[in-house]
């Protein structure tokens, strides 16, 4: 399966506590020599000729409703139609590096990064528009709806696409590119209706733990109980009666025993779930049920050198922590519970 | 391992399944029907609650020939998106959620008990609901949500 298919089929899962792959078709394309350069304008936006914009972001939203809040700010930055707007959160592979959803940062210090780029993109509209019309660019005005005008002259307007028709690629974000003013917002400072909450309430938002891939496994992973713990035994025998069961990761060695052999969610439960070390392996032997992939996460005795584990947040929502990784060709691709962030994902998987 | 019937949302099924299997298990692996939500899987958070007959039940403890003729409903049978329950369009309405994850049994819950009593107390609301948990901390919006729903429903 390639990347793109992948994204496809991911297309339906929204944020919340999962890595979010909503992306619209034309935001694919971009995908895959997408920049990831953080002074590079196209890193932060791409507007489709459809008038649709999309947005990327490296936060994610796990139900404090921070993808609507986005939108809102890059809504105002832009002048458009808070619906025109799709942001793209917390793909690692398309989306810049913001650092972790913590701290009460992601308004502040990451909708900051998503308003200057968009101010950026605002300033060369009213810059492309002022010399197609002769005029200059403070008389270009915007009318809110991804399209601007001569002044007054409400005769004649161009898009936002038909002036960025040639693309954003060479243009860095102006960190001097004037913000709009709090007094000018449409939607900043409105309660605007979280965007996701509908699909929650009916049971159509789509977790982790509803996503499936072909061939999946179902791992359980055991978590040790202190840092420098070795597995040297765990009660599969539960595990052993599930249909499909095939493989054991990690076998025991007669080595210390610190780990605990059980899980909080008690034995032979194979979801893959908030894991340090690999334990059972299982797979359903029925054509249709989900299977999953297991997926070994740094051991206790690395963490103890400085390296942090890929679900470094005991977050607050009630799920059980999930992942999902596939590696076909050796290429990996991971769906995170929590808050991703590059480097500590990176560092902290390693592959059985 | 034999097929067993179940009643869902109004339609019939056979599930291949072990007699003891949850009930969780047959709604969410065979019948995808991911409303339901594993939680804890020992009947203690309320994610997994479905209604068998009226009657709230923790799906994970449920075992699926326990069903019998018995009909069950899920979140999805509730309404969607596009046309919503009257409850769920209060949830809605209160913004109701954050992480969302327990909505479900909140909203079965919630449903089940004006079923049967239409103007229920807060402290009746909150007793229905003590079952399930919500780690966001969204209750107050929660029973709000629940009072409106009250007042809304034909």
């Amino acid at each position: 399966m390639q990347r793109r298919q992948l994204l496809l089929s991911a297309a339906t899962m929204a944020g919340g506590l999962v890595v979010h792959f909503s992306l619209p078709s034309q935001a694919l394309a971009q995908t895959n020599n997408k920049s990831l350069r953080k002074e590079a304008l196209q890193s932060w936006l791409a507007l489709g000729a459809d008038g649709r914009i999309t947005v990327y972001s490296g936060k994610v939203d796990l139900g404090t409703g921070v993808k609507t809040a986005l939108t809102q700010m890059v809504a105002d930055e832009l002048e458009v139609d808070f619906n025109s707007i799709q942001l793209v959160m917390g793909d690692t592979g398309s989306t810049i590096d913001q650092g972790q959803t913590a701290g009460s940062l992601s308004i502040s210090v990451g909708g900051q990064q998503l308003r200057q780029a968009c101010a950026t993109a605002r300033q060369t509209i009213a810059a492309k528009a002022a010399a197609h019309w002769g005029i200059s660019p403070e008389e270009v005005r915007f009318s809110g709806d991804g399209r601007v005008l001569p002044g007054n002259n409400a005769s004649q307007s161009a898009s936002y696409a038909t002036l960025l028709a040639d693309g954003i690629h060479n243009i860095d974000v102006n960190p001097k590119a004037p913000l709009k003013k709090p007094t000018s917002h449409r939607y900043v400072g409105t309660s605007v209706p979280r965007v996701d909450i509908p699909a929650k309430v009916t049971g159509e938002f789509t977790y982790i733990h509803d996503f499936e891939l072909p061939d999946m496994l179902h791992a359980r992973v055991l978590r040790p109980a202190a840092i420098g713990s070795q597995l040297i035994a765990f009660d599969d025998t539960a595990s052993r009666k599930v249909r499909g069961h095939v493989a054991r990761n990690g076998p025991p060695s007669k080595r210390k025993r610190h780990s605990r052999p059980s899980g909080p969610h008690g034995k032979g439960c194979l979801r893959s779930r908030r894991c340090t070390r690999s334990g059972v392996h299982s797979r359903s032997s029925r054509p249709n049920r989900v299977r999953a992939v297991a997926v070994s996460i740094a051991d206790s005795t690395k963490r103890a050198n400085g390296s942090r584990p890929a679900t470094n947040s005991r977050s607050i929502p009630t799920p059980p922590w999930a992942h999902l990784a596939l590696w076909p060709g050796g290429k990996v691709s991971t769906w995170i519970s929590g808050r991703p962030r590059k480097p500590p994902i990176r560092c902290s998987l390693k592959w059985p | 391992m034999s097929a067993i019937p179940l009643k869902v949302n109004g339609q019939n099924h056979r599930i291949d399944a072990d007699a003891d299997m949850p009930l969780l298990y047959a709604l969410r692996n065979d019948l995808k029907l991911h409303g339901t939500r594993f939680g804890c899987g020992k009947g203690q958070c309320g994610a997994c609650s479905v209604m068998v007959d009226g009657q709230v039940v923790r799906s994970c403890l449920t075992p699926v020939s326990w069903v019998g003729r018995r009909a069950v409903t899920t979140l999805e049978g509730l309404g969607n998106s596009a046309k919503p329950s009257v409850v769920q369009q209060a949830f809605i309405d209160e913004q109701a959620a954050q992480c969302g994850y327990c909505m479900n049994g909140m909203i079965m819950s919630a449903t089940a008990l004006l079923q049967r009593k239409r103007n229920p107390s807060e402290t009746e609301i909150r007793e229905a609901l003590a079952g399930n948990l919500c780690r966001c901390g969204t209750h107050t919006r929660i029973i709000k949500a629940v009072q409106r729903a009250a007042q809304q429903q034909v």
